[in-house]
């Protein structure tokens, strides 16, 4: 008898057609939104200047004021808090974005040359699916739409991704095999 | 007399067999980490606690990788993988858990219920198993998003200590099980889960394979 039902589901194409497509939308939400956000931390870093060095001049003629002293520190942080929400989350969620779509253009690839039951690559088809969808869709809802909630979910991709790695490597030991 | 014919009978895949045992090693790390951060938590300095802790998340993520397979594997595997073979939801299903019910309360008396892959009865039980597991797997996540400060007091980690118990009673019993139903019935079920056969006579694999 035989475990496997002889049907195909998922065989990796819907990887290399969801990764193309999710590549594109990463890639247009780079300018779109990555870099109108930096341009927002250039305007903050502009004014954190302004005001260090307003009380620069004032120390050279005795002690700043605290009016300015206050300023400045206010600058600064706005200015770090801003690299933190934007730059830095952004960025991340559009890195692991650009990643997460090629990993399945490429693990889409492997799982169609595979040679194992269409029930395994229907499993490794969706891990790497789950994988981009709860981790960088994710981190792209926490920061470009402010669902915050979205961020508690962004593990499930963690681990799906590395479940789909460990397993797509297992798979491709008994897998791949020389044509003829 | 005729003599008896014993048949290693194909009845788990590899990908169950090999997520089971990974569960089973990642679980026992999360069990030995959580028992120590349970019971020690408070006599251990900061250090020691905060790297306990970090074990005991890193064989959580592991654990949490082999349930997301075996929780997909209920969808996309093989027919002894699937919802389907865990849950009475066939008419044989429904039969098989009442005969194991009535062998449970006649005290192991009888003929045991024959049936190819998981228990019926034994099937909702590991099914409340995969939602306690993923309930830990959450609550456990969101306990560590927590700050160390506001983690003791948390509702979330009493749950979560809740829930540990629940998966040691699950271990307990799934153990007591496996070793009751391999004395009475004899088909080696242990073994199974390392090559992926049970042991059934040529009329009990007759009677299996007439059924729906």
């Amino acid at each position: 008898m035989s475990f496997y039902k002889q049907e195909v589901f998922m065989n990796g194409k819907v990887n290399i057609v969801f990764g193309l497509l999710y590549f594109a939308a990463t890639a247009l939400l780079g300018p779109v939104l990555l870099v109108p956000g930096k341009g927002g931390n250039f305007q903050k870093m502009a004014e954190a200047t302004r005001a260090v060095e307003k009380v620069r001049t004032e120390s050279a003629g005795g002690a700043p004021s605290m009016e300015s002293l206050g300023e400045a520190v206010t600058g600064i942080m706005d200015y770090l808090k801003d690299i933190n929400r934007i730059g830095f989350v952004k960025s991340a969620a559009h890195a692991h974005g650009n990643l997460e779509a090629l990993l399945n253009v490429v693990a889409g690839l492997v799982i169609l040359t595979l040679v194992v039951p269409s029930s395994y690559k229907t499993v490794l088809s969706l891990l790497f699916l789950i994988g981009a969808v709860f981790h960088s869709g994710m981190l792209y809802l926490v920061s470009v739409f402010g669902i915050r909630w979205a961020g508690n979910l962004t593990f499930i991709g963690a681990v799906a991704i590395i479940a789909g790695l460990v397993l797509l490597g297992a798979a491709s030991i008994v897998g791949i095999r020389k044509a003829g | 007399m005729a003599e008896r014919r014993y048949i290693l009978y194909p009845v788990w895949d590899p990908l169950l067999r090999g997520v089971h045992w990974w569960n089973v090693l990642t679980l026992c790390g999360q069990l030995v980490t959580g028992a120590f951060i349970l019971y020690l938590g408070e006599e251990l300095d900061h250090m020691d606690h905060e790297g306990l802790v970090g074990i005991h998340l890193v064989f959580g993520y592991l654990f949490a990788a082999g349930l997301l397979v075996r929780t997909l594997w209920l969808f996309t595997g093989p027919e002894s993988a699937r919802l389907r073979d865990l849950l009475p939801v066939t008419r044989a299903g429904r039969r098989v858990l009442w005969e194991t019910v009535r062998f449970y309360l006649g005290l192991l008396r009888g003929t045991p219920p024959l049936y190819r892959a998981h228990n019926p009865f034994a099937g909702i039980v590991y099914c409340i198993f995969f939602l306690v597991a993923w309930f830990q797997v959450v609550t456990g996540a969101m306990t560590l998003k927590l700050a160390a400060a506001l983690r003791e007091d948390s509702a979330l980690l009493e749950l979560h200590e809740a829930g540990f118990f629940l998966i040691v009673l699950f271990i307990a019993a799934h153990l007591a099980a496996v070793f009751i139903h391999e004395l009475v019935e004899r088909r080696g079920l242990v073994s199974a889960m390392v090559h992926g056969c049970k042991i059934f006579t040529d009329e009990e694999i007759e009677a299996l394979e007439g059924e729906p």
